[in-house]
């Protein structure tokens, strides 16, 4: 075998000086223009790093800064030969390798996922309430100028709360109960045990005992703490992605942020199957019909279920209405949730607020 | 028999000697690195993402070959490790320390947040200064160390200021500011012993950028591509290494090309054709680079350079890395 080319840079200049290799069985003789005598390279210390497009760069702690470039495929060759470095693997050894790699990473995510719920609940569970209310603040200071409140609504509010608690429910000592001035139909549970209703629900509400259903679901989410395990699902989701793969976004069959959001969607409506349940129970407690929430499932079915459960923060209103209405047959039916002058006054709660603030109406129609 | 002669130039023409750039990666063992460091990744709960990192700087870094030879990242997954710990130490006294604070003054625990928080936002621009000074230092081609020279005070100056004039500006400072800030590292840059130059004026940078900004608007977004490829061509034909000066011959085509492929890429094959689309944008970019001129690469000393790991994983934090 002949001379092989490569190109040598001593560390101590940019000159990249054309030299010619000579493999013998124990080292490399280097042969440079400039050099009388061959400078040799022996094979045992030599580390020989294989470049993308065929290059090999090869340094030895004998000649330390030195650095010996080639695209000669007769060097690659010879060091294969003389156990240098490795032969290249095959492409079926390369395939299986990755099926392997992609598999276990998979299951890794499918079980990180499956314990998920289980250990962002128990965490939840242990974080003091006092944390939990240091938290709505600033929700509550976001909404504040948009309260409806009136001595009587407050009062029928939380009578109607009230009525619908358990022994065991947690006791948050900032817990608000609020029906906020905005159009859309929603509840909300914040951080802190509040339980905010807005207008659009209450005006849909056609009777008591649809409002209370409600309530009873948001005061379930309060007793499971479910806003503290949201808070906790996206701290460790979050972190968790940043720490493992924040780097591989590109290799996501889907971007990180709707795998995480499909990921909460998940969570989100498994808490709301359990506050449904939860609500039955309360409303079966407070000898409440839960034909009321079935009804207002129903009014709302048409508007909410218009995307894919799987895609749904909430489970779908059919299958939820159906629930309640098997569980009211086992129910005695009370003659109502509250007084008729305290659901009026509820019902009553945002017009003050209005006529108070011509103009706001517009305002905040134009926003929602 | 020719019996008449006119003068005529026989001596060839100076042909100054062309650099050139080549990207020499390929998709699928990109793909397969990333794979593999996933893998590791996810089995090691994030502890092998320093390792992780540094492998695949090695890979992009000897992809690329600047005048015959080829870049060496040099930087190691331990390094990197180390400078995350660090971070992450920092990270946990600026949460602990308004705590601590409060139990001794009652009440200060806002006050130090807000002081805190604006302290992190401070940090922005020396991070970038060190990481990119780390990345450098870590980087050797022909045998010898980029390096980045002192000065991340002026160039936090620079960004502080010139980000207080674009927010006044409505962002019309913009180019102006991100141009000189490209001077102060460009020009700090160094190859060995020999220094990178960059001399395109901010005013220049300005109108490339305000005309582009107007253009853009007028046409929908549609001149984006020409005000990006202009700005490339500003930005290499006002760089120079000893003898040598770059220039870009990007088009606007070539731009549209690599950013709306790129996106269209990676999102209709959800993301999995990302390694090959990395591979074919960096081999269209630097095809279209080069730098022309005599370098004399033997007047180049080796020097060494200092960088410091842990501004790697400050930026990487802030979110302004080079995303490499």
């Amino acid at each position: 075998m002949g001379a092989l080319r490569a190109e040598l840079m001593d560390g101590s200049s940019g000159r990249a000086q054309a030299v010619q290799v000579t493999a013998l069985p124990d080292r490399l003789l280097i042969q440079s223009e400039s050099q009388g005598e061959p400078e040799p390279w022996t094979l045992a210390g030599l580390q020989v790093e294989p470049l993308p497009g065929g290059v090999l760069h090869l340094t030895h702690p004998a000649h330390p800064g030195a650095l010996l470039s080639s695209s000669d495929p007769e060097l690659r060759d010879v060091l294969v030969a003389a156990g240098a470095t490795p032969r290249s693997p095959a492409a079926r050894s390369l395939l299986l390798r990755g099926a392997f790699y992609a598999a276990t990473v998979a299951g890794a995510i499918a079980l990180f996922l499956a314990l998920l719920p289980t250990m962002s609940a128990g965490i939840a569970r242990r974080v003091p309430l006092s944390i939990e209310e240091q938290l709505a603040f600033p929700v509550h200071k976001l909404l504040e100028n948009r309260y409806c409140r009136s001595a009587g609504s407050r009062r029928a509010l939380l009578a109607l709360a009230g009525s619908l608690r358990l022994a065991g429910d947690p006791e948050f000592a900032g817990a608000r109960f609020e029906i906020v001035d905005l159009t859309m139909v929603n509840a909300f549970t914040f951080p802190g045990g509040s339980i905010v209703v807005t207008r659009g629900l209450v005006e849909e509400a056609q009777r008591p005992e649809e409002l209370a259903g409600v309530l009873g679901h948001e005061l379930e989410h309060v007793a499971r703490r479910h806003v503290m395990a949201q808070v906790v699902r996206s701290v460790i989701l979050t972190t968790g992605w940043q720490l493992t793969a924040g780097d591989f976004a590109g290799l996501m069959a889907i971007d990180p942020s709707t795998t995480l959001e499909i990921a909460s969607r998940r969570f989100s409506r498994d808490a709301e199957k359990e506050a449904d349940e939860g609500a039955l129970r309360r409303l079966q407690h407070a000898n409440l019909s839960s034909r009321g929430l079935s009804d207002f499932f129903a009014r709302i079915e048409r508007s909410t279920d218009v995307v894919p459960e799987w895609l749904s923060t909430h489970p779908a209103s059919a299958a939820r209405k159906k629930a309640l209405l098997d569980a009211d047959a086992a129910v005695e039916r009370s003659p109502g949730a509250i007084p008729h002058h305290d659901w009026q006054a509820i019902k009553d709660a945002c017009r003050g607020r209005r006529a108070a603030e011509p103009g706001q109406e517009n305002r905040l129609g134009a926003r929602e | 028999m020719q019996d008449s002669f006119a003068f005529t130039d026989t001596s060839p023409v100076y042909q100054p000697p062309v650099h050139h750039l080549q990207f020499h990666g390929d998709g699928t063992s990109l793909f397969l690195l990333i794979l593999k460091n996933l893998f590791l990744t996810v089995i090691t709960l994030g502890v092998y993402a320093a390792w992780a990192r540094a492998e695949r700087r090695k890979y992009m870094w000897s992809s690329t070959e600047i005048a015959g030879q080829r870049l060496v990242f040099t930087g190691t997954g331990l390094e990197l490790f180390k400078g995350y710990l660090k971070v992450l130490a920092v990270y946990v006294a600026f949460l602990a320390l308004p705590v601590i604070a409060n139990l001794i003054i009652p009440g200060s625990r806002v006050i130090l947040q807000i002081m805190l928080s604006v302290a992190v936002l401070g940090l922005i621009p020396f991070a970038v200064y060190w990481s990119r000074a780390y990345l450098l230092s870590r980087t050797r081609w022909r045998g010898l160390h980029f390096g980045l020279e002192r000065g991340a005070g002026p160039y936090a100056k620079a960004f502080i200021g010139g980000y207080l004039l674009t927010l006044l500006t409505l962002g019309i400072y913009a180019p102006a500011w991100l141009n000189r800030l490209r001077g102060i590292l460009l020009n700090n840059t160094r190859f060995g012993t020999e220094r990178f130059s960059y001399d395109g004026s901010n005013a220049d940078a300005f109108w490339i950028g305000f005309k582009g900004f107007l253009f853009s608007v007028l046409t929908l977004g549609i001149y984006y591509f020409w005000y990006a490829a202009e700005m490339n061509r500003f930005v290499l034909s006002h760089t120079s290494f000893m003898g040598a000066r770059g220039r870009s011959d990007l088009t606007a085509g070539d731009m549209f090309a690599i950013l709306v492929g790129s996106v269209l890429g990676t999102a209709l094959t959800l993301g999995i054709a990302f390694p090959w689309i990395v591979v074919w944008s960096m081999r269209k970019m630097l095809d279209r680079i080069t730098f022309v001129g005599e370098v004399d690469f033997a007047l180049v000393a080796q020097r060494s350079s200092a960088g410091n790991a842990a501004s790697d994983a400050l930026a990487h934090d802030l979110g302004v890395d080079l995303a490499l």
